[in-house]
């Protein structure tokens, strides 16, 4: 295959993507091409050393679109479709509310970390203003107060980051869920 | 290996290759593929998912009347470097324990 026929024929598989990530796919593998013919390839070489066009479009397309896509069909809903809409509706607005639940949930943990986070220097930072200004009334219990406070903000300084990389890594596990839906859904065409 | 896995290392060997100088494409293919297995196809999405996580980022430089894309490390791709090493101190701890039978040394 030369270049003008792969461009074509990725093109193609692409179809369903917006033009914008097609234009951006189509010229990173002409860039490709152009650099593989540069370091002394003929263009069939530097064309068949890219791999199997089929799977080069199924990752593009994977990583380009997002998850509703690979549900919902393309063609308008037949009336067959419709029924067996209506009758399963309970069940998708069960898998929904789960999808949905899981979501606001990592969200939620997420939240509460950093909430969490923030309490303990604010807390802190109370406490130091507080004991400060009662400091003449109690002065034991101030200094009590003043060093309680300056290990809550140190608790909270050396809690955020791994606060900060668990909620990275939890944001992660649910990409990698989706992508996971995307497989099973692309399979399933297939 | 596991395919996820596989994908994260990558993407750490793709921003210590730009972590030297910035790089194009086929380059960094090329400088990847003396120590791990890449082509360009599976570089593609890695590079799209780095500059989505603004990892890295992009210009464009007009080369022989084409355009070339180079790619450049950012912070957040530098601290995704420093990441890994942090983790992978662990991993490798793990590991010695694992091929060791569970044994203490």
């Amino acid at each position: 295959m030369n270049k003008s026929k792969f461009m074509s024929e990725l093109s193609i598989r692409l179809n369903t993507l917006p033009q914008h990530e097609i234009n951006k796919s189509l010229a990173y593998y002409s860039e490709i091409i152009a650099d593989r013919m540069e370091d002394g390839m003929c263009e069939e070489v530097a064309v068949s050393g890219l791999g199997d066009i089929d799977e080069i479009a199924q990752e593009i397309v994977l990583d380009a679109t997002p998850i509703s896509k690979f549900i919902l069909p393309n063609r308008p809903l037949s009336s067959s479709d419709i029924f067996l809409l209506v009758l399963c509706s309970p069940l998708i607005i069960l898998l929904i509310g789960i999808v949905i639940l899981i979501y606001l949930s990592v969200w939620l943990v997420i939240s509460a970390l950093y909430l969490i986070n923030i309490s303990f220097v604010l807390v802190g930072l109370a406490g130091i203003v507080a004991s400060i200004v009662d400091f003449r009334n109690n002065i034991p219990i101030n200094i009590l107060i003043f060093i309680v406070s300056l290990f809550s903000i140190g608790i909270g300084i050396v809690l955020y980051a791994p606060i900060k990389k668990g909620s990275k890594k939890l944001w992660g596990l649910t990409t990698l869920v989706i992508r996971y839906i995307k497989i099973k859904f692309i399979r399933k065409k297939d | 290996m596991d395919t996820q896995l596989k994908r994260g290392l990558l993407e750490v060997c793709v921003l210590t290759i730009l972590s030297k100088e910035d790089s194009y494409g086929y380059k960094i293919v090329r400088d990847l593929s003396e120590h791990v297995e890449i082509t360009e196809s599976t570089l593609y999405p890695i590079l799209k998912r780095l500059e989505k996580q603004n990892c890295v980022s992009a210009y464009t430089v007009e080369h022989k009347s084409r355009l070339r894309k180079y790619f450049k490390i950012e912070q957040v791709g530098q601290e995704k470097i420093q990441e890994f090493l942090n983790d992978w101190e662990s991993v490798l701890a793990i590991y010695k324990f694992v091929k060791g039978g569970g044994k203490d040394e």
